[in-house]
């Protein structure tokens, strides 16, 4: 992991917002303004000078809605900009227009909040030859229109980098995106059309009820009831047209599908209204037909969004991937190429710090790998020549050369990404409340239709048995079945979007109202995701040894050694280092002040001649049961410290955990790591009172996607599975909830159906009840349109229906459903704090 | 009452002539970004 944290070398300093993204910085009591990295300081001045200060007012304004985050890593962007170099080559469609602009979509990172998009577009007067950046929100992409005669992409991508956004190829397919625009503009066109249509036959409605109140000439009731009846004929042949279309789908494949219910009644009351009509007597219902329509489109409308946010959040994923990489050519040179044009066979460069973009064998050099992406395990693993290394592991101390083997889909992320796309596509859909009670609510409405007609005819003739029975079939609307629960959840969606926690799938919420198994991941989401001192046994005065030398080295434990010395040590001492050497895996050793100083694990120390007493070992084995890992210290051979690191637990997860389990929910462990590691963790969160029921270590995402789906037998109670990597991506797919949380690494994972965008695991909590009230909500719908479908369906049984109540009845049925949706008390506002 | 007859179309076609301008403008792509265009708004009141 590259160190961002400056390390403070003089006096005291305290605690401050950095100025730039409000993290906590540490800054001198004189300073005006403090920054938590580099990143933020340069984007800080370089805003100054574009002028753009009030940028940060608007920051402020906005903090209450937007995250304040602001820059994460400001890492790569310099070389993932390469990309951008052959636009074409990395498959990106470039419009050029009529005047000889070019225009392209580009994918932006980074973007949070309003602020961000304000920034991005203001920098186009700075930047010659750019005509316009339009930045659109919901794909976090924006629209690059230039001269290319004076600037490129890779020119404009370069300056947005230093203000923290970096531009990469828009891996969904231009076509897709444009397939989304056409449906959507396929749905606003259904729904106004819809609304035109039931606007109009709701006047002619009133007009003909006043008319029977005051009395009309037969010519003009007819006249009306002709171009009503008209209306609500186009109203289902056009708008309405895809309910009937999606019936017959669904009979055809014999699906119960709540479409089948809905397209019966829009026909019979079409057939109907039409029969009326022509022969003159008869109610006909064409302002009920017309507006029913129009729920429905709209209820639709946001089924599909919501769905198109789910695909969305896959191509998300895939993005991160589209790094450049350094490929050395036959001939000795060294060549950018973007990731995807990398084959087995080539020879890569991988420097420190960089993300290994495909699998190869390591021919040169020796490194220390970050492979947490993969496996969770925080600890890098040394790597010398011949051994595999694996794209989207990162590389992080020494430049190693590697021979590709695989890269791409066929590299072991690539086959993980595949994993994923097959177990969301796999996952069964949650047979819906809706759909359940549609299925009964059909079956009972077709059967006391004929029980009204049979009733009827005894009672009476053929003719007023039908108009009965089709007056019941007419008004009997699912409608606020199939309303009810969309807009519940949409509903709790916007809500929690205002928590920053992102529901793609809003049915997840219906899902987690039981208590099931609730699987947890342990590196970044029950952790930190980064290494710390927890403890160091040992005096100040070494310690400070120990960060001189430590702060040489690029490694993960290295870094906690360096941050936990600056936090304690008021005074940094400005030494010098001699003699270095550092052997991956084993540890380090340097000439501080005449002293050797060497820092490494028992073995190593051992090599250097130190005595390790059995005293420290005891304290060693202790550490190891909690799953730490212990590094020791020794000045000029002498043992002279141990520190004991390891990821600590987040600050919310003990009390996250025990309510999680209060509410009737089993909890387990899934983690990549060692199973010692994960098992010190579950003894530690046992001794604070929260029952983990099973804790496995050392599972693969292949492993981990097995135990998801073993657990998932249990059909009653639903699996969700709580990570933060890619390598829980496949499981959090397959999961029936899977809940993706932002981890400190900075590898955020926004495939998964919920995303906690704000990095707090308590969220949880707020999601299971949040979907207890989201059940609630929609039982107490349902229950609204029974009672109004018991009331009206005896009305027409007992043949005492008429056109004006089924009218009234109609919008008030909607609207009854729509303001109890609205009620519904998901996410309810932020408690005062 | 007899005007029933010319007024009701001329209604209709009133009300289908803002249909097609509504069309008209789904079909230009107004409605494809709704989400951006709002805080866009606050924006440009905030640069003043």
């Amino acid at each position: 992991m590259p160190r961002t944290l400056e390390k403070s070398k003089c006096e005291a300093r305290v605690s401050r917002p950095c100025s730039h993204c409000g993290l906590p910085a540490s800054a001198l009591p004189s300073d005006e303004t403090a920054f938590c990295c580099n990143g933020c300081l340069g984007a800080y001045a370089l805003i100054h000078e574009l002028g753009l200060d009030s940028y940060y007012d608007l920051k402020s304004a906005m903090a209450s809605t937007g995250s304040a985050t602001g820059l994460e890593s400001v890492r790569e962007q310099s070389s993932r900009s390469h990309v951008l170099d052959d636009l074409s080559a990395a498959g990106v469609p470039v419009r050029t227009m009529s005047d000889g602009s070019c225009s392209v979509r580009l994918a932006v990172d980074g973007i949070h909040c309003a602020a961000c998009t304000w920034l991005i577009e203001r920098v186009q007067p700075t930047i010659p030859g750019l005509i316009s950046a339009q930045v659109r929100m919901t794909d976090q992409t924006v629209e690059l229109v230039y001269d290319p005669s004076r600037t490129q992409p890779v020119d404009i991508s370069r300056k947005l980098a230093k203000l923290g956004y970096s531009l990469a190829p828009w891996t969904l397919d231009c076509e897709d995106d444009q397939g989304f625009q056409l449906q959507q503009r396929e749905h606003w066109f259904g729904i106004a059309l819809a609304a035109f249509f039931a606007a109009n036959a709701m006047w002619i409605g009133v007009a003909l009820y006043a008319g029977e109140a005051t009395g009309m000439s037969l010519g003009h009731e007819t006249f009306l009831r002709w171009v009503g009846t008209l209306l609500a004929m186009l109203a289902v042949a056009l708008p309405g047209r895809i309910f009937l279309q999606t019936a017959w789908q669904a009979i055809s494949t014999r699906t119960p599908h709540i479409d089948i219910p809905i397209a019966l009644s829009l026909l019979i009351g079409a057939i109907g209204s039409l029969i009326g009509v022509v022969r003159g007597v008869g109610h006909i219902y064409f302002d009920s037909l017309a507006s029913l329509i129009v729920l429905l489109r709209i209820g639709r409308f946001i089924q599909f969004r919501v769905q198109y946010r789910t695909s969305l959040s896959l191509s998300r994923l895939l993005r991160w991937n589209s790094v450049a990489a350094t490929r050395i050519e036959p001939n000795g040179t060294r060549k950018t190429v973007p990731t995807n044009r990398i084959q087995a066979g080539q020879r890569l460069e991988v420097g420190p710090g960089e993300t290994i973009p495909a699998d190869g064998i390591v021919d040169i050099g020796k490194s220390n790998v970050d492979t947490s992406l993969l496996n969770g395990e925080l600890r890098p693993v040394v790597v010398e020549v011949g051994d595999l290394v694996e794209a989207g592991t990162i590389n992080i101390s020494s430049r190693i050369e590697i021979d590709v083997t695989a890269a791409g889909v066929n590299s072991r992320v690539g086959r993980l990404m595949d994993l994923v796309r097959s177990a969301s596509a796999q996952r069964t859909p949650a047979v819906l409340s809706a759909d359940r009670v549609s299925k009964w609510f059909v079956l009972a409405v077709l059967f006391l239709a004929v029980v009204t007609w049979l009733v009827w005819t005894n009672l009476a003739n053929a003719s007023v048995a039908t108009q009965h029975t089709m007056a019941l079939l007419t008004i009997a609307c699912p409608c606020a079945l199939a309303l009810a629960a969309p807009l519940v959840i949409t509903v709790a969606l916007g809500r929690a979007a205002r928590r920053q926690i992102w529901i793609r799938d809003g049915n997840c919420l219906e899902r987690l109202a039981t208590p099931g198994t609730l699987w947890l991941d342990k590196t970044g989401t029950l952790t930190s995701g980064r290494m710390r001192v927890l403890a160091w046994h040992g005096n100040d005065e070494s310690l400070e040894f120990a960060a001189a030398l430590e702060r040489t080295i690029r490694h993960p434990i290295a870094d906690a050694i360096c941050e936990f010395a600056a936090d304690k040590v008021l005074e940094a001492s400005n030494v010098e280092v001699e003699d270095l050497e550092h052997v991956p895996g084993r540890g380090a050793k340097g000439r501080i002040s005449g002293y050797v100083v060497s820092i490494g694990n028992e073995a190593w120390l051992r090599e250097q001649g130190s005595e390790v007493s059995s005293s420290w070992l005891n304290l060693q084995s202790e550490a190891f049961t909690h799953g730490r890992s212990v590094v020791w210290l020794s000045i000029a051979g002498e043992l002279c410290g141990m520190f004991e690191t390891g990821d600590p637990l987040r600050g919310d997860a003990i009390e996250t955990l025990r309510d999680v389990s209060k509410k009737g929910w089993r909890l387990g462990i899934l983690s990549g790591d060692r199973q010692e590691v994960v098992d010190g963790l579950a003894l530690l969160l046992r001794e604070s009172g929260v029952p983990i029921q099973v804790a496995l270590g050392q599972r693969s995402p292949e492993d981990k996607l097995e135990v998801i789906r073993k657990a998932k037998h249990d059909r009653a109670h639903p699996v969700a599975m709580v990570g933060d990597g890619v390598n829980d991506a496949a499981a959090l797919a397959l999961a029936d909830v899977g809940i993706a949380i932002r981890g400190e690494s900075g590898q955020s994972l926004v495939a998964a159906p919920i995303f906690l965008a704000n990095n707090r695991l308590s969220s949880v909590v707020d999601l299971l009840a949040a979907s207890t009230s989201v059940v609630r909500g929609i039982r107490r719908c349902f229950a609204a349109s029974l009672i109004y479908n018991t009331v009206t369906i005896s009305l027409a049984m007992l043949g005492w229906i008429h056109p004006l109540i089924a009218a009234v009845l109609m919008p008030i049925s909607g609207l009854t459903v729509l303001t109890m949706a609205m009620m519904t008390n998901a996410f309810p506002n932020e408690k005062s704090k | 009452m007899s005007v029933l007859y010319v007024a009701l179309p001329v209604a209709l076609l009133l009300g289908g002539a803002a249909l097609l301008a509504c069309l008209a403008c789904i079909q230009t792509g107004q409605y494809d970004d709704l989400e951006t265009p709002s805080i866009k708004l606050l924006n440009d009141e905030l640069k003043s």
